[in-house]
């Protein structure tokens, strides 16, 4: 083939793709400053003649307090969101340090517990998790839910920083240890600050996959103040005549906040994409 | 023993079980538990309403239920069917989206970053910006299509017979193309300048080095990439039941399951679909391992 067809394939590549990438994004903004007559309109309007706020005001603010609101919504994905990057992080740091590290009875048995966990099929957990729930009564609870996002982010977690914690060279810690530092003491100081990459990756990780959940929040929140964003959304959707707007306003501000972390962290984002520790 | 040494030693011991303990018990708790109670309840006839009264053993009465479920075999196909699609569409776009940003474009890095929209948004907002670009009455890609004169008549993409399941595989290789195309890009940029240099000398154009340079460096992380898009779609729930809700022959085995134990309350049937799903996953993985890794060697 030619220089010439080569260029060609390339760049019509290039733009079906980006395309394809983008032009579902710029559907979904322009559709939620839409108004009604145009939204509908037998053809589709491409660049609306008015922008209007509307459907934002819409999603953020309820009628009435028994009704939920987007805002509410976006409240309690971020709760549950930071409470299960929180222990995650707290629980997975601690232990994957003494797998990786520390010398004590039992370690291959934990060692394997971890890898075994981090390989089960997630649709295993579905059914025994909703039972379990249901015993409990953790239905409708966001505490309930953060365990649940736990089983899903911790192993994971565990795995992806026992193998950082392990390519630290030895010999710095050592160095610590023997000029005095604690075994604590080299964690706090030593190990973690050198792991500030690998746990950001990790947190960023673990707090998108539960900002992003459907599953176990649509299970298991019936009380619609509790819903998080993605379920709220989803209620919107189910009304009887869709207001497309308001779906797509609602998405629009829970993808914003994904976006801006991936633009602020892209690096950290990718490595952990790429790590080998990632699971769906 | 004894001594200061063995006493150091100890007292680290006695660290690293408070350090590994609450990890080791949620973990047993919220993950290693659940599955064993999944496989216990497999061979009960566990239902929402005797939860907590207590179920009786049915031994593998759940699993002959299943399989004698028509629905089940018809599910089974179109999720091997579908998952396969699904992970070769992700792998394919992905391959080319890696080609297409390893040759020095500019603005490559804004590229890049676009490119991983799909895969980065949350599904919520991917999946209702598909049924509204898709939507029968009002979707825009009906529109386009008709005026181009593709179609005749507007198709109700995702819930229509034969154009639901395409239309979720399709789904699948958009989101899932920019999981691939990191890792074989990765993987692409570690191949050595060298390698094409000689073969530019000895007159291979740039088809034939693609063909024979970097297609087999890439072997091996294409099929990694390819078993780990399948077991993910084949376990993949809420993708599917946020597009369609198993409508149009798309009613996968997550969904399956889900409708035996959240929608109709069979906890033991839902558990033993799990099961299946499971084992299926599990010999895939080995026979695959085995085949087409060649992990043995």
């Amino acid at each position: 083939m030619g220089k010439i067809a080569w260029r060609a394939l390339l760049v019509g590549a290039l733009l079906a793709f980006l395309f394809a990438v983008l032009f579902p994004l710029y559907w979904m903004a322009i559709s939620s400053t839409k108004t009604f007559k145009e939204l509908f309109s037998i053809v589709p309007v491409f660049w609306p003649s008015e922008f209007t706020p509307k459907a934002y005001k819409a999603v953020l603010t309820s009628p009435a307090r028994e009704i939920p609101d987007l805002l509410d919504g976006l409240r309690n994905s971020l709760v549950v969101s930071g409470a299960t990057v929180f222990v995650a992080l707290a629980l997975g740091t601690l232990a994957a340090y003494a797998i990786a590290r520390l010398r004590f009875r039992g370690k291959t048995a934990v060692t394997a517990l971890v890898l075994i966990v981090y390989l089960f099929p997630a649709i295993l957990l579905m059914v025994p998790l909703f039972a379990m729930f249901a015993m409990v009564e953790l239905h409708n609870s966001l505490r309930g839910l953060v365990v649940a996002y736990l089983a899903q982010t911790l192993p994971v977690s565990l795995l992806v920083l026992g193998n950082y914690f392990r390519s630290i060279p030895a010999e710095i810690e050592e160095a610590a240890l023997v000029d005095g530092c604690s075994r604590p003491g080299v964690i706090w100081r030593v190990t973690i600050p050198l792991s500030v990459p690998a746990i950001a990756s990790v947190a960023l990780y673990v707090f998108m996959i539960a900002w992003n959940e459907f599953l176990f929040a649509y299970i298991l929140l019936s009380d619609p103040k509790k819903f998080t964003a993605p379920v709220y959304i989803s209620y919107l959707h189910s009304q009887l005549h869709t207001p497309w707007n308001q779906v797509m306003a609602a998405s629009v501000l829970v993808t914003v906040p994904v976006i801006i972390l991936f633009t602020c962290f892209m690096k950290w984002i990718e490595k952990g994409l790429t790590a080998g520790g990632i699971k769906e | 023993m004894g001594g200061p040494r063995g006493t150091l030693r100890r007292r680290e011991e006695q660290l690293a079980y408070l350090m590994v303990l609450p990890a080791v018990l949620v973990v047993l708790g919220v993950v290693l538990f659940p599955v064993i109670y999944n496989i216990w309840m497999s061979f009960h006839n566990l239902t929402l309403a005797n939860l907590t009264k207590g179920a009786s053993f049915v031994g593998i009465r759940n699993y002959l239920k299943v399989i004698r479920d028509p629905d089940f075999v018809q599910s089974l196909l179109i999720t091997v069917g579908y998952s396969f699609s699904a992970a070769m569409m992700s792998v394919a776009a992905g391959l080319a989206a890696a080609l297409i940003l390893n040759v020095r474009l500019p603005f490559r890095n804004l590229f890049r970053a676009s490119f991983l929209f799909p895969y980065i948004a949350p599904l919520i907002s991917v999946v209702y910006i598909w049924k509204w670009i898709f939507d029968p009455q009002a979707g825009v890609a009906n529109w386009i299509l008709m005026e181009t004169g593709l179609i005749s008549a507007p198709i109700d993409w995702l819930t229509d017979g034969r154009m639901a399941l395409p239309m979720v595989i399709l789904f699948q290789g958009w989101r899932y193309f920019p999981f691939a195309m990191l890792l074989i890009l990765a993987r692409l940029q570690a191949i050595p300048q060298d390698l094409y240099d000689a073969a530019a000398v000895d007159g291979a154009g740039k088809f034939h080095r693609l063909l024979h340079i970097a297609l087999p460096e890439l072997r091996y992380v294409l099929g990694v990439v390819f078993l780990l898009r399948f077991v993910w779609t084949f376990n993949k729930f809420d993708d599917v039941f946020l597009l369609t809700s198993g409508a149009g022959n798309t009613k996968v085995l997550p969904i399956l399951t889900y409708r035996y134990a959240i929608g109709t309350g069979q906890l033991g049937l839902g558990a033993a679909c799990a099961m299946f799903l499971s084992i299926t996953l599990v010999a895939f993985i080995l026979v695959y391992q085995l085949r087409v890794l060649k992990w043995e060697r």
